[in-house]
C-alpha cells in the first residue's frame, strides 16, 4: 500500500518539477530530494522556529508543531482552489532581513 | 452564505463510475464530501484568473498571456462541472456553499509588474504548482477509468496554469532591480505562510484506504507530505534561480506558522 502511495507521489512531484523547469534544473533537484525520502530537501535548509534549536524544514517536523496550532482556514478547501493571494504587509521585508 | 447549484449541468453529461458497489458506504461518504467541497472551491476560483486579466493588461504583459488567463477563468468552471459529475455519480446532490469570496490583491503599493508578480507567484508558482503534485499522484492511484479521464482533464488545466506562472515570473523577474526583487522576496513570506494556512487542514484529515483514495478521498498525510515536497523541492528552487530570495522567505514563512 505504502508503496503505490509513494510511487504515485513521486510521479505527481515530478510532473510539478517539470512544470518548473525551464533547463531541467529544477526537475533534477526534486528528483534529487525523492531518492532520499527522509532528507531534507536539496537546498532546503531547517528552520529553527521553537527556541530550542530544533529544526523544522521537513513535513513531519511542521506537522507536530501546526497540529497543536489552531490554524486560521482560509475559507476554501485545501488542494483545490487556488485561493485569492494573500495581501502584502510591510513588516515582512525586516522579518526576511532577520533570516539572512 | 451563497450556494452554488450544478445539478442541470450535471445531469446533462451523468457519469457512471465502475466497481462502486464494491465500496462501503461510509468510505463512499467521506470521498463525496470531498467531491462537493472541491467543487464548490475549484468554481470559485474562476474568479481569482478574472481578476489577473486587469493587472496583467495594467503590466503591459502580450495579448497571448492575458487571453490563456481569460481562458482559465472557464477552465476552473468547467473543473466545477466535472467534479459535480462526480458527486451525483457518487450518489449525491452537487449543490454546496461557496467558499468564502475573497477579493485578489491588487498591491497598488508597488508598480505592475511587481504587483501582477505577487499574485502569479501565489497562484502559478505556488498554488496551481502544488495541485499538480496532488492530481497527478491521484490520478495514478484512481480506480475507475471514468475517473482517471475527469482526473486527466484536471490535471491538464492545472499543468497549464501552473506553466503560465513559471513562463511568467522567467519573463519579468529579470525586468526587476534588486530592491524589487527584495520587496518580492518580502511578499514570498506571506505567500508561504498563506499557503502553509490553506493546506494545514490535511493535518486534521485521517489517512484513508486505498480503496476510498480510488474514488477521490483525501489522504491526510500524504497530501500534506506532498504538499511539502513540491514547495521545497519545486517552487523554491524555481523561484530562486531568477534571483528572488525564496528559500529565506520559507524559513521566515515556517518560523512565523510554527512557533508554538
Amino acid at each position: 500500500m505504502e508503496a503505490n502511495r509513494d510511487k504515485a507521489r513521486r510521479k505527481g512531484l515530478r510532473m510539478a518539477a517539470q512544470l518548473a523547469a525551464i533547463g531541467g534544473f529544477v526537475a533534477a533537484s526534486a528528483a534529487a530530494g525523492l531518492s532520499q525520502a527522509d532528507e531534507p530537501a536539496p537546498g532546503a535548509a531547517a528552520a529553527e522556529v521553537d527556541g530550542r534549536g530544533r529544526p523544522l524544514a521537513n513535513a513531519e517536523d511542521m506537522a507536530e508543531v501546526l497540529k497543536v496550532r489552531d490554524m486560521p482556514t482560509l475559507g476554501c478547501v485545501p488542494k483545490w482552489g487556488p485561493p485569492a493571494p494573500p495581501e502584502m504587509r510591510p513588516e515582512l521585508v525586516d522579518r526576511l532581513a532577520e533570516v539572512a | 452564505m451563497t450556494t452554488l447549484d450544478l445539478r442541470r449541468e450535471a445531469k446533462k453529461h451523468p457519469l457512471v463510475l465502475d466497481g462502486l458497489d464494491r465500496i462501503p458506504d461510509e468510505e463512499r461518504a467521506v470521498a463525496l464530501d470531498n467531491w462537493r467541497d472541491r467543487m464548490a472551491s475549484e468554481y470559485a476560483s474562476a474568479r481569482v484568473f478574472a481578476a489577473l486579466v486587469p493587472q496583467l493588461m495594467r503590466a503591459g504583459v502580450s495579448h497571448g498571456q492575458i487571453a490563456k488567463v481569460a481562458d482559465m477563468i472557464g477552465q476552473e468552471m468547467n473543473h466545477g462541472i466535472l467534479c459535480a459529475r462526480v458527486v451525483m455519480a457518487l450518489g449525491g446532490d452537487p449543490e454546496a456553499s461557496f467558499p468564502e469570496l475573497r477579493d485578489v490583491p491588487t498591491h497598488d503599493d508597488v508598480a505592475p509588474v511587481e504587483a501582477v508578480l505577487r499574485n502569479v507567484i501565489s497562484v502559478g508558482c505556488c498554488s496551481e504548482t502544488v495541485a499538480v503534485a496532488l492530481v497527478g499522484t491521484e490520478r495514478e492511484q484512481a480506480g475507475a477509468p471514468a475517473l482517471r479521464e475527469v482526473l486527466d482533464r484536471i490535471l491538464s488545466d492545472e499543468a497549464k496554469h501552473a506553466r503560465f506562472g513559471w513562463r511568467l515570473v522567467a519573463e519579468l523577474a529579470p525586468t526587476l532591480d534588486p530592491k524589487a526583487k527584495e520587496r518580492l522576496g518580502a511578499y514570498l513570506v506571506a505567500a508561504f505562510e498563506h499557503q502553509i494556512s490553506f493546506h494545514a487542514p490535511f493535518l486534521r484529515w485521517p489517512s484513508v484506504s486505498d480503496r476510498a483514495i480510488s474514488i477521490g478521498a483525501v489522504d491526510g498525510p500524504l497530501n500534506w507530505q506532498i504538499f511539502v515536497d513540491t514547495i521545497q523541492t519545486v517552487t523554491i528552487p524555481g523561484l530562486e534561480r531568477y534571483g528572488l530570495p525564496a528559500q529565506r522567505a520559507w524559513q521566515a514563512a515556517v518560523a512565523s506558522v510554527c512557533v508554538s
